[in-house]
């Protein structure tokens, strides 16, 4: 089985769990009864929850690759930190989507949701989140291809994920529902102070990686 | 010999290792596993904010309409406000009200053209007289004092009568298309009038 799959195994699982749970108990349990706004509830949640593990992504590859949490997490640790939250966010995203198509409460046919700048609805900044979410997309499973690529290009491409996180910021607050409530106003706040504080550490700590003991 | 001792248990840890990755086993599967529930987890716990923030009605929610929800609190209190709210929609839009618009929700039965029956119920809080159903509400009169304490009531315009029923337009029908005749045949033209015969009479003037 080529290892790239076995990558998925942990969300294949996970999925099957929380499907199997709506299925059997439903999406209102424990919820609150949402009635007919449940797809469009789950939404909008599924785009909180794709923005803040996209987030997580991008802050565990900053703070990895400056070596800031040497010594307190290891590095391998922190890949799999990194790639999990990468892969979750991305897999929320088009959740995020795809849930609006069945969605009665909407209008969103599969050109709306799946082709950047061809929704109905605020085209431009439903573009932008296309494009952030396919570009995170590009950018995770290159991870794979870095020798095909070569190292530089990789690296480049690589960095394309700042733009990713930019365009999901933008496209929550310009068309997010909920992107005026105070809870989420500083959940905007509080992971954007983040996302600099890690690019501060990045371009200004380095520290070389502790020494493994040479093999005799 | 301890150096060669710990030089061996080195590398077999390491092989060990090198051979658990290049047999392809998943490493940090609990961390991963971790990372997704909490991923699930995450959805469900914003699921149910935003269930509970949208049910309290406070914003609009549906893509088609940014307008927050206006409350009774946020309506225009002076004439100014409802000039400006009338000046700024279609044109042509007459204020007729020039009080302080005050809310008051008061169900009535009004007769329809499909129920005549329904006696209108017409709050008489003044003497304004029953205006037509084309007019707005009339203002109430000069000669009721406007008392602080009691709210202008509601004066409901007479039911109009009920129109005649208005016959069904009669469409003339359109008079047959005048079929030519058939054309006859036309008659044989006439054979040349024969040639009168000689005759020696002589003009009666001669």
């Amino acid at each position: 089985m080529p290892r790239m799959l076995l990558y998925l195994i942990p969300f294949a699982a996970v999925g099957l769990i929380g499907g199997a749970y709506f299925a059997s108990a439903g999406p209102t349990l424990p919820l609150p009864d949402a009635g007919q706004h449940g797809a469009w509830y789950a939404s909008r949640a599924a785009g909180v929850a794709s923005y803040i593990f996209l987030w997580l992504g991008l802050v565990g590859g900053l703070l990895m690759s400056s070596a800031w949490f040497d010594g307190i997490i290891g590095r391998a640790r922190l890949l799999a930190v990194h790639q999990s939250a990468s892969f979750a966010g991305i897999a929320l995203g088009f959740s995020h989507a795809l849930i609006l198509i069945p969605d009665g409460w909407t209008s969103f046919g599969i050109v709306d949701v799946l082709i950047p700048f061809g929704s109905y609805y605020e085209r431009f900044a439903t573009g932008v989140g296309s494009l952030a979410l396919y570009l995170g997309l590009v950018v995770s499973v290159s991870f794979w291809f870095r020798k095909r690529l070569g190292m530089k290009a990789w690296r480049y491409l690589h960095y394309s994920s700042f733009l990713a996180y930019v365009g999901a910021l933008w496209h929550g607050l310009s068309v997010g529902t909920d992107s005026s409530q105070p809870w989420l106003v500083a959940v905007y706040v509080f992971t954007s102070l983040l996302v600099v504080f890690g690019l501060v550490v990045r371009l200004t700590y380095t520290r070389a990686a502790r020494q493994r003991p040479a093999a005799a | 010999m301890k150096t060669g001792t710990t030089t061996t248990m080195t590398m077999t840890m390491r092989t060990t290792t090198m051979t658990k990755a290049q047999q392809g086993g998943v490493r940090f599967l609990m961390t991963r596993v971790v990372v997704g529930a909490t991923a699930v987890g995450t959805l469900l716990g914003a699921w149910a904010v935003i269930a509970v923030t949208s049910a309290s009605g406070e914003y609009a929610e549906t893509p088609a309409d940014d307008v927050l929800a206006l409350a009774p609190e946020s309506a225009p209190a002076s004439v100014a406000q409802v000039a400006a709210i009338s000046e700024s929609q279609a044109p042509g839009v007459i204020v007729v009200e020039r009080q302080p618009v005050v809310y008051v929700t008061e169900y009535v039965t009004i007769p329809s053209a499909s129920n005549p029956s329904a006696a209108p119920a017409v709050v008489t809080g003044g003497t304004a007289p029953a205006a037509p159903a084309s007019q707005a509400v009339a203002p109430p009169a000069a000669t009721d004092p406007p008392a602080a304490a009691v709210i202008p009531a509601l004066v409901v315009p007479a039911a109009p009568p009920v129109a005649a029923a208005i016959p069904a337009p009669v469409i003339p029908v359109a008079p047959p298309p005048i079929v030519a005749p058939a054309p006859t045949v036309a008659p044989p033209p006439p054979s040349a009038p024969p040639k009168p015969a000689a005759t020696s009479k002589k003009s009666r003037g001669s």
